[in-house]
């Protein structure tokens, strides 16, 4: 082989391979058809791009049942779901105008309007907090003065710390305890003894936890003195509600539908979440059925509309992660008060 | 009168890349007449490179004129078939490639370049390693496939830098008598650089002998043995005389 | 000849075989939890089951990082050439190379999803830009290696900057090239899976962010064995096209070892 063919050999080679890559890629797309649904028939529909905030799961129900059920479509809507990003948070995307709505928190939204870049919870997607500290059974920690002393694996949030103490203390401990920033799963680290205790959702981890023979304690935060607060919630940006506020209530409108639907139809819903994702999303169907049925109730109040935000929910706990000194403006300072009632609206709900 | 080959004079080389000032060449004066086999010896390190490199083209005088073929204002690169100490064969060619090179920056069309290469290793009896690659050649191999690439890109004008320095006796021997082959054929102008006093006196028809640096000319020898020359001609009386009488001039230099 | 070459493996092998027989029996005597480390044959198990999907992330990344790395040869070759023949431009660039090399990627997501959105653009970049720089550096210190009298021979044949280029320092910076090529190989499938948390719809780094979140360790563990696979191929691939382009290279080496 002289140098000439070497040449064309070593840069061709690699060459027919990235092609082979992308035909077998794009032959594989092809064939594998996947699960978005086919655009409707003639009908010029606005896109609209809701950013989730974690890997599909049962707050999202709601929105993928108007989905399926076509609801967004008979608004004129294509949404498009953008994909859970670990570095990128939905508050971000909704704020610099590369999604339309999100899915939020009330913590994440305090944190942005001390910054300047406030986004608007639009909608609770659950009527109660639903978190909870747990411990496992067999630790022997059975109440949070307990917890006094102990270790702690959260998410390394400024006014976590705050919170966790406020509970501890509330049930007569001495509201200190060791402080580590989990990077892995907060369940894992719990079962693998590293941590004591842990943060989790009833709707979803203790559900896990139960499915998967766990036992553990479990303190509802709501019961240990901490104020109740919407979370996850529905956010879109103040430009956004200022230049598209029909484009919201549509949105709002199908988006609710779904909500209430699921809330009556647990099973079906569970059904729908599931079928909506690629294999693989759900390792565990049973699980989703499981969190679905608990979930289901709780997106709003009996003889309440879902969605609904009432103003205690927005002065109490933001009020009080603020006190925490934890919430800092765009300098690093922090922010001693805020407008809470510039945080949520409810004016685009049915 | 054709003018000679290579003219060279008062050339002379100051390096001033340091903080001081290397006069390397003090006003060098010699000549090569077509055909002619001329060597240039002198004591190591007197700047014989530097004088090459210069014929070359490669460096620039400080003073003086250097001609080649009457042109003292051209460019002189690319007008000599230069071949300095290494054979310096590129490792990713084969030999007949190697041989190509200087074609290959002519821009030779391939085809003709790859005929003309292997014509030269038929003629000179190295056809058969014509796709070895070097790492492959004994160093006697190297340097005549370093000669073969000199000639093929300029076989009028050759410079000659010590080309069989590193080789052992026989192997030297051998490689003498083929280069006086190669001379003879292609009727080659050679400025060659030594310092085996022997290896001047059997090749060359003129000698030029370099002082100790800043170099300049301290004899021009002619040596009056017949063509084709015989390595038991330096066994031949004026050889020897010759021969002392240089070797003992070098180590006079040498010394100083 | 092949047979030697197998036995070269051998020792690897064993090794290799012994560790793993260790972590099975150490996971079967409930040392550990499986739902924190799973037995290699839980892993297998279940890579063969859950093939059709995990089949569908692996060629997402294996695009993203073959794409991205072809941007990064590209753009390597052409960088350090650059550097080569501009002596100003080298002390400009250095420093700035290194400090791409620095950036977190938690630092550059937000920018990245904002510029090149959630498609393969921000993986390609985030491949590209951990491999072009070993690369780039390699191939630099290649061209700038080449002996100084071959440089001279060239000259003296009145032969251009680029021809001297062409014809000199880029074929004898080869070897460097790629053992820069091989590192950055290395890192191609990596990367790829850190410009997936950026944000996708699929991929083998969206796969197990989804598994964790699920419980489902082993299917992590599965999608960590595809990576390794993944990154051994194409280690494998640019010792191959080097054995092709550089054969003299390699037949100098081995003679050296077995005289």
């Amino acid at each position: 082989m002289n140098a000439r063919t070497r040449l064309i050999a070593s840069i061709g080679i690699p060459v027919l391979l990235i092609l082979l890559v992308v035909g077998a890629f794009l032959w594989q797309q092809r064939s594998s058809a996947g699960t978005t649904p086919a655009p409707a028939g003639t009908q010029k529909l606005i896109p609209m791009r809701l950013a989730l905030d974690w890997t599909p799961n049962t707050n999202h129900t709601g929105i993928y049942v108007a989905l399926k059920k076509g609801w967004y479509r008979d608004a004129g809507i294509d949404l498009q779901l953008l994909p859970y990003s670990a570095s990128v948070s939905p508050d971000v995307l909704v704020s610099s105008g590369k999604a339309d709505v999100g899915i939020g928190a009330t913590e994440g939204i305090v944190a942005d309007a001390a910054v300047s870049q406030p986004v608007v919870s639009i909608a609770a997607i659950i009527q109660h907090n639903t978190s909870a500290l747990v411990t496992l059974a067999s630790s022997g920690l059975s109440r949070p003065r307990d917890l006094s002393g102990k270790i702690y694996g959260g998410f390394g949030a400024s006014y976590e710390p705050a919170v966790v103490g406020e509970i501890i203390k509330r049930d007569g401990g001495t509201g200190q305890f060791k402080n580590v920033t989990l990077d892995v799963d907060a369940m894992q680290a719990l079962e693998s003894h590293r941590v004591d205790f842990a943060w989790v959702f009833e709707g979803w981890e203790v559900i896990q936890a139960q499915r998967a023979g766990v036992k553990l304690n479990i303190f509802p935060i709501t019961n240990y003195g901490v104020a109740d607060y919407y979370t996850p919630n529905i956010i879109a940006s103040p430009n956004e509600i200022k230049q598209k506020p029909e484009l919201l209530h549509r949105f709002m409108a199908a988006t609710a539908k779904g909500y209430e639907y699921a809330r009556t139809h647990a099973q079906d819903a569970a059904q729908i979440l599931l079928n909506a994702n690629p294999q693989g999303t759900f390792p565990d169907p049973g699980l989703v059925v499981a969190s679905q049925e608990f979930l289901s109730p709780r997106y709003a109040d009996t003889g309440r509309k879902w969605g609904w935000q009432d103003s205690a929910a927005w002065h109490g706990y933001p009020q009080f992660i603020i006190n925490t000194g934890g919430i800092v403006d765009a300098g690093g300072h922090p922010v001693h008060s805020m407008d809470f009632e510039s945080l949520y609206t409810n004016q685009f709900l049915p | 009168m054709e003018p000679a080959k290579l003219l060279v004079q008062g050339v002379s080389k100051v390096f001033r890349d340091g903080r001081k000032p290397l006069d390397t060449l003090a006003a060098i004066d010699l000549f090569v007449n077509a055909g002619e086999f001329v060597t240039v010896i002198g004591p190591s390190g007197c700047g014989k490179s530097t004088l090459f490199n210069i014929v070359a083209g490669v460096d620039q005088p400080t003073s003086g004129i250097v001609a080649i073929d009457g042109d003292a204002q051209g460019e002189r690169a690319g007008k000599s078939g230069y071949m300095p100490q290494q054979p310096l064969l590129l490792p990713w060619r084969t030999v007949e490639e190697n041989i190509m090179l200087g074609l290959d920056v002519r821009r030779l069309p391939r085809k003709k370049a790859e005929r003309e290469a292997y014509e030269l290793l038929k003629r000179f009896g190295l056809a058969d390693f014509a796709h070895h690659y070097p790492a492959t050649l004994s160093g006697g191999m190297r340097q005549r496939v370093a000669l073969l690439r000199t000639v093929l890109f300029n076989s009028s004008f050759l410079l000659l830098d010590e080309p069989f320095g590193a080789l052992d006796a026989l192997t030297r021997l051998s490689l003498q008598m083929w280069l006086l082959d190669l001379w003879q054929t292609f009727h080659s102008s050679v400025l060659f650089i030594t310092h085996d006093v022997r290896e001047a006196i059997l090749l060359s028809d003129r000698i030029y002998v370099l002082s100790a640096r800043p170099a300049r000319v301290l004899r021009v020898v002619e040596v009056d043995l017949p063509r084709p020359r015989r390595s038991e001609q330096l066994a031949l009386e004026q050889a020897v005389r010759l021969e002392q009488e240089l070797t003992t001039l070098l180590l006079k230099e040498q010394q100083s | 000849m092949k047979l030697r070459w197998l036995a070269g493996y051998g020792p690897a092998f064993v090794l290799g075989v012994t560790l793993l027989a260790f972590w099975e029996l150490y996971v079967r005597a409930g040392q550990i939890s499986s739902q924190v480390l799973p037995s290699p044959t839980a892993i297998i198990q279940a890579l063969i089951e859950h093939w059709d999907v995990i089949s569908i992330h692996t060629m997402q990344t294996l695009l993203e990082t073959v794409l991205g790395m072809a941007v990064a040869i590209v753009f390597g070759l052409i960088l350090a050439i650059t550097l080569e023949i501009s002596r100003w431009s080298r002390r400009a660039v250095y420093p700035l190379l290194v400090i791409s090399q620095t950036i977190p990627i938690i630092a550059l997501a937000p920018l990245l999803l904002i510029w090149f959105g959630i498609d393969l653009g921000p993986k390609v970049f985030v491949v590209a830009l951990y491999c072009f720089f070993p690369i780039a550096v390699a191939c630099a210190d290649g061209l700038a290696d080449a002996e100084p009298e071959l440089i001279n021979l060239l000259k003296s044949m009145h032969a251009s900057r680029w021809q001297i280029l062409w014809l000199v320092r880029l074929p004898g910076a080869m070897p460097s090239f790629f053992s820069g090529l091989r590192i950055a190989a290395t890192y191609g499938v990596t990367g790829a899976i850190f410009g997936e948390y950026v944000g996708a719809y699929q991929g083998l780094g969206i796969y197990m962010q989804l598994s964790v979140n699920s419980h489902a360790i082993v299917l992590v563990f599965a999608a960590i064995l595809v990576t390794a696979v993944l990154s051994l191929l194409l280690f494998g691939l640019v010792s191959l096209i080097e054995r092709i382009a550089l054969p003299w290279y390699h037949g100098t080496v081995i003679e050296r070892k077995l005289s």
